[in-house]
């Protein structure tokens, strides 16, 4: 696959890679469909709130680039969410490496009546201007919508024309919410972008820089995480988007490797830097347990020529860590002997998880009946398959946040525990108890870390303390309504409302 | 004499997009068309990429038969591959049809947007190896989807298809005012007006004065034509049909013109009031025409 | 839109910096109108909303409307439990009905709900979809409306009262008898007044005194039924300036209820006090009555208020104060600092964008009848970059305002920060509020602790 920087933007996920959103069988078999390509995306007669290219989330990511402005080209409801963030960042301590007085800036275009009428290219071109009176940014980016892309508004055409009279380089992303049903777009969109108008040619090759694409769902415990191992082996990582300073982006292509946190969604990133620039990249393991990161260190070293390194390092930190993951395995062996001998749990969110996350569980041995995962494409097909192999066929159900077809697996699968993103809907009701599957960026405990080997321990005690009290989950699974009719659970398949043709 | 086909140009120049617009029914598809054909007459490897709902800009290179368009294609699959609404017309010409909603339902400008975006996304052009890429679009530039094909570097050139009537020469106008809006910022420019259905007298002053008016030029004047008429009944083009008739000459003309042309202009749309006081003007005069009061160099009608 | 500044300390008008845009802005004070029909529509117990829209619209007004209030998830039908049509470009190109007729079918199958509000956004109102005729089609299966929104016909208070608007049409028929002691309550907005639940209880509560039911269709258990008894109301009283008007008099001209408005919630006990002594003349209950309620809260309240007057007089007394909120919070704050704390009004803003014609309104309440020597600078802008500018430029030693001003400080660095209006991320509400004779002390409480202490 080559990426074509002259494009205006990158293709749809379903164009690219034949994702899809809609499956529900075994691993084993969505893995031939892909490789056949006869994988098909199902219309939902019933669907639910998910989330689109905007809004899920790049408003909240590009806005927190530093010296930068986010100009988000749609209604005032598009950017609501990008509200929150300077306040909720700043109560990350200071002592963690967040700058002081952290800051950041956008403004909306806030389109109304009048301008999808008649276009709204010039309050576009006020904006930009207005960006660079207020903040004199190094980069504005440009976030589009549903709204602004029905009415076809001619986004490269103000660029190239502002551009000559602003300092900030100015960078269009087309995530029309429109353009597709899988948000993995949004984000190859936001990275041609940045491919396409932010990635300098480099000036010079800095060997220990590994760009790191890091996730807003992966905490500043897994950022100190990542930054320390790295450390050890005598690497820098070039943290990127969130939190980045415009510069991290422009030296992208100056770096020695681009590592990935959550493989699909540094893809098509990763793509363009080795295209490009020339800079290797690889998808598989993402350092989540101790196995992964592990190996992760490793492929690290092999690119950098750190190899003994590496395996130094790796020695190391298992002599501390697997000790206490030991420990942890036996927490999971005393609640199994309470429990027939077992404990399932079901979690998983995105691809990437689907892929670090199984065999995580399997180091706590704890098992999975079903995996849940957004989305599905080809790029990650190869580290799918491998993973049948290592643990076997299992139970596959792919869906973007559809909380009712959650639920009903849920309840079919009947699992000791589920884990999900507490946002799905009054979800933490589930059956036998659910608790979250991860904390967000904000967050800055320990606690709540789940990257490299600190995270790898964190998340199992979480897990562990989970089994330990379902109080609050059996108090208002029992006092509060299910919002779904019985009859919907009586279906014998979650996906009873999918129109078989696309 | 028609050129013989497959004869090979004598040097292969660079890829040529072109978009031809004008008022529904003012014959831009028949002029497409007859277009295309000649081109591929002359050994070029042409594209004809429909953008109307209607989609039948490609009938006439493919015996009148309708075929699959990408929109189709998308509704259907989800993911289009770009070779499956790609068909094969009169000598070798690619034909793609844009197609779009049922009238009175979804948005049709956004239709326009999606499908030249999926055909670019896979370097079609490239693959294919094309001369040329010529954007049959409807009508007047009523929303920014139909000025997909002019602005982002996508056509070079547009002409325009107008007859005297006034609105269509309205419609070209509009189609000015959408190019020099796109014209800073790298869209495509005007190469000129296909007159059509112009014989000569008023009609051929009326639009003689509108480009002079607007800084811009005819490339072809074709008169309204039984053997166009009769051509398209039989589902064919004129070059296909009546290779040796004098309106097959004109295409073939025309084509010539287009091959040769090179610089493209942004041009002087008039504004509302100055439209309508230049329409007024040429009503008075024809009116003064058919009373008999003036003798004028339009009037040997 | 946007900006004018009206008046200064000393009445002078002070021009407002020209913008050609003012409504380009940082983080405005409010979601879309499709946001603020689905909030209503959250708030409304045991209604299930549809939406008909992109597949973000949704969860972008989860984060950013209802936890934006304090917090809060949208409920048992919120986040990604609510049903969403999804469009995407092949709606777009194709028209959007057919998958919605497809989405409220499952949705009455799957979903419990006693009423169903189709809300269709952004993309059916480009396109052109044809949305009541497909809800039509399922009248005879539940009880289900339209409100027509899109994201780009307004903000979220616009979408309040679109929803109000669809209820009515959709729901209401005919007055039954008119229940003399019985008021509707509009104007206290879900989300965009982040206290809501707290302040619709405390009204309840607070006119229950006085032998006056207060009816309202949100946080209601009962929904429908209220919506039903709507109609019958002897008076219809309205909290804001402008949000819940055009229903009020929708209902006065339909059912010929007359409304009263009151512009704000009441903070406090003389706000209360007025709201209980204006509904006692309209509702002819005795004025002895209406007197004792008010003796006794009085009592009650400022004996307690006692308890922590040392606290408040050593950490925040004579206050420089700002208040920055949507029109109905800006009102009912500052004039609780001016006329109860003997604070001294510095700035007010106000936020959620009211139409031109109210506000002179707005302002009279903010400067009119105010007690002290001081009268605010008021502003109307939305634009928090403005809005932060415009904050330090002025001293201040309170700032009542959205966590948006959690780290501005006024031009001394020394303004202490309370979030009271939308958006608030950085506490959680659930049915707390500032409102009625309690609410005063209930706002000392969270704020005099802050430079205070025994010696």
């Amino acid at each position: 696959m080559t990426i074509n920087l002259n494009d205006i933007t990158c293709p749809t996920r379903e164009q690219r890679a034949n994702g899809i959103n809609t499956f529900n069988g075994k691993a084993s078999e969505l893995v031939e469909l892909a490789k056949k390509k006869e994988l098909k995306n199902c219309e939902r007669d019933f669907q639910q709130n998910s989330g689109c290219l905007l809004n899920f989330y790049l408003t909240v990511r590009v806005a927190t680039i530093r010296d930068s402005v986010m100009i988000v080209h749609a209604p005032v409801g598009c950017s609501a969410p990008s509200a929150l963030y300077r306040e909720v960042f700043r109560r990350l301590y200071q002592g963690l490496g967040l700058q002081e007085n952290f800051d950041f800036h956008w403004l909306t275009t806030n389109i109304g009546e009048k301008d999808v009428i008649y276009g709204a290219g010039d309050k576009l071109r006020f904006a930009i201007r207005e960006a660079e009176r207020r903040h004199s940014p190094e980069a504005i980016f440009i976030l589009t919508s549903c709204a602004s892309g029905i009415i076809g508004e001619d986004i490269e055409g103000v660029v190239s024309e502002t551009q000559g009279e602003i300092g900030a380089t100015i960078v269009p992303i087309h995530c029309e919410g429109i353009r597709s049903r899988i948000i993995q777009t949004g984000y190859d969109a936001f990275w041609h972008g940045l491919l396409k108008y932010l990635v300098k040619p480099p000036q010079k090759k800095q060997k220990d820089l590994i760009n790191v694409a890091s996730m807003l769902s992966y905490t500043w415990q897994d950022r100190q995480e990542i930054i320390r191992l790295l450390g050890k082996m005598g690497l820098r990582a070039n943290f990127i988007p969130e939190f980045a300073s415009v510069q991290n982006f422009r030296e992208m292509s100056e770096a020695a490797l681009t590592a990935p946190v959550c493989p699909t969604y540094t893809d098509y990133l990763s793509r363009g830097l080795e295209q490009e620039y020339g800079i290797p990249f690889f998808l598989h393991p993402a350092p989540v347990g101790i196995a992964n990161t592990d190996e992760w260190l490793r492929v690290i070293g092999e690119h950098t020529g750190k190899q003994k390194e590496a395996e130094k390092l790796v020695k190391e930190e298992r002599a501390y860590w697997v000790p206490k993951m030991e420990e942890i395995r036996r927490g999971f062996d005393e609640v199994k002997a309470q429990n027939n001998g077992q404990f399932h749990i079901m979690g998983s969110l995105g691809q990437g998880r689907l892929v670090t996350q199984t065999p995580f569980f399997h180091e706590l041995g704890v098992t999975t009946p079903v995996a849940l995962c957004q989305d599905f494409d080809d790029l990650l097909l190869e580290d799918v398959e491998l993973l049948l192999k290592r643990i076997g066929d299992f139970d596959i159900v792919v869906n973007t946040f559809q909380a009712a077809e959650v639920a009903h697996t849920a309840r079919k699968y009947d699992p000791d525990m589920v884990l999900s993103c507490p946002f799905q809907g009054s979800a933490y009701k589930r059956e036998k108890g659910m608790t979250r599957i991860h904390a967000l960026r904000g967050d800055g405990r320990k606690w709540s870390a789940q990257a490299g080997y600190a995270g790898a321990i964190a998340c199992g005690s979480f897990l562990l303390q989970a089994t330990r009290n379902r109080s609050f989950q059996n108090v208002m699974l029992a006092k509060t309504e299910d919002p779904y009719q019985e009859w919907f659970f009586q279906q014998p398949d979650p996906y009873y409302f999918h129109r078989k043709e696309a | 004499m028609p050129t013989p086909k497959n004869h090979k140009p004598p040097h292969k120049p660079k890829l040529k997009q072109i978009a031809i617009y004008g008022k529904g029914g003012i014959g831009k598809s028949t002029t497409t068309s007859n277009l295309s054909a000649a081109l591929a007459d002359l050994g070029y490897k042409v594209m004809q990429f429909g953008c109307d709902p209607k989609a039948d800009s490609t009938n006439t290179l493919r015996d009148g038969s309708y075929i699959p368009t990408i929109l189709d294609l998308l509704r259907e699959k989800g993911r289009v591959d770009a070779h499956d609404a790609i068909f094969e017309g009169y000598n070798g010409i690619y034909c793609v049809e844009a197609g779009g909603p049922s009238p009175g339902v979804g948005c049709a400008g956004r239709g326009i947007i999606t499908a030249v975006q999926l055909l670019k996304q896979q370097n079609v052009y490239e693959e294919l190896d094309l001369d040329y890429v010529i954007y049959d679009v409807l009508g007047d530039v009523v929303c920014g989807g139909f000025a997909v094909p002019i602005r982002e570097g996508i056509a070079r050139h547009v002409f325009t298809v107008s007859s005297s009537d006034f609105m269509a020469i309205y419609a070209a106008n509009n189609l000015f005012r959408g190019i020099q809006k796109y014209s800073n910022s790298g869209g495509a420019l005007l190469g000129g007006v296909i007159a059509n259905s112009v014989s000569g007298g008023y009609q051929k002053a009326i639009i003689d004065d509108f480009v002079s008016q607007t800084n811009t030029q005819v490339l072809q004047y074709v008169p309204r034509s039984i053997t166009v008429t009769q051509s398209e009944l039989g589902g064919k083009t004129t070059i296909e049909a009546a290779p040796d008739s004098e309106q097959a000459q004109i295409y073939r003309e025309l084509a010539k013109r287009v091959e040769a042309h090179e610089e493209s202009v942004v041009p002087k749309p008039l504004d509302a009031q100055e439209l309508r006081a230049w329409a007024t003007g040429w009503s008075d005069q024809i009116l003064a025409v058919e009373r008999g009061d003036v003798r004028s160099a339009g009037a040997h009608i | 839109m946007g900006l004018t500044i009206v008046t200064g300390r000393e009445g002078a008008l002070k021009a407002a910096p020209a913008s050609e845009f003012p409504e380009i802005a940082e983080s405005p004070r409010f979601t879309c109108a499709l946001g603020g029909a689905y909030g209503a529509a959250l708030a409304t117990f045991g209604a299930v909303p549809i939406l008909h829209s992109g597949l973000g619209c949704g969860m972008a007004n989860a984060h950013g409307m209802t936890y934006a209030a304090g917090l809060n998830s949208g409920g048992t039908a919120g986040t990604t439990t609510t049903p969403c049509s999804g469009l995407i470009e092949e709606h777009v190109v194709f028209g959007g009905e057919d998958k919605l007729r497809r989405l409220i079918d499952s949705t009455l199958k799957v979903m419990k709900g006693e009423l169903f509000v189709v809300i269709s956004g952004c993309v059916p109102a480009l396109i052109g979809d044809d949305v009541d005729s497909v809800i039509a089609e399922f009248k005879d299966r539940a009880p289900i409306v339209h409100v027509k929104t899109s994201g780009f016909v307004g903000n979220s208070l616009v979408g309040y009262n679109l929803y109000l608007d669809a209820i009515i049409d959709g729901f209401l028929s005919e007055k039954k008898e008119t229940a003399k002691k019985l008021v509707n309550i509009f104007g206290i907005v879900p989300n965009q007044s982040p206290y809501w639940k707290g302040e619709l209880r405390e009204i309840e509560s607070l006119l229950a005194k006085i032998g006056v039911k207060a009816n309202a269709i949100f946080a209601n258990f009962e929904p429908l039924g209220a919506i039903a008894s709507v109609p019958n109301a002897a008076l219809n009283l309205v909290f804001h300036p402008w949000a819940g008007v055009a229903a009020a008099q929708k209902l006065e001209e339909r059912f010929g209820t007359p409304f009263i408005n009151f512009e704000h919630v009441p903070v406090g006990p003389q706000q209360s006090a007025d709201v209980l002594r204006t509904v006692g003349r309209k509702l002819k209950i005795p004025n002895a009555k209406v007197e004792k309620v008010i003796g006794a809260e009085e009592k009650n309240v400022y004996r307690y208020m006692e308890f922590l007057a040392e606290m408040f007089m050593i950490s925040m007394p004579h206050a420089f104060f700002g208040v920055v909120g949507d029109s109905a919070a800006t009102i009912s704050y500052t004039r609780f600092g001016a006329n109860e704390l003997g604070w001294n009004p510095e700035i007010s803003v106000i936020t959620d964008d009211p139409p031109e014609e109210t506000h002179a309104s707005i302002v009279a309440r903010l400067t009119q009848n105010i007690q002290g020597a001081f009268r605010p600078q008021v502003f109307f802008d939305y634009d928090s970059y403005r809005i932060r500018e415009r904050l330090n430029e002025h001293t201040l030693q309170v700032l009542l305002a959205s966590s948006l001003e959690k780290y501005v400080r006024g031009r001394d660095g020394e303004a202490f920060h309370l979030s009271v209006a939308y958006p608030i991320y950085d506490r959680v509400i659930v049915d707390r509020s500032y409102a009625g004779f309690r609410g005063g002390v209930a706002l000392l409480e969270d704020i005099s602790h802050s430079f205070a202490g025994p010696l």
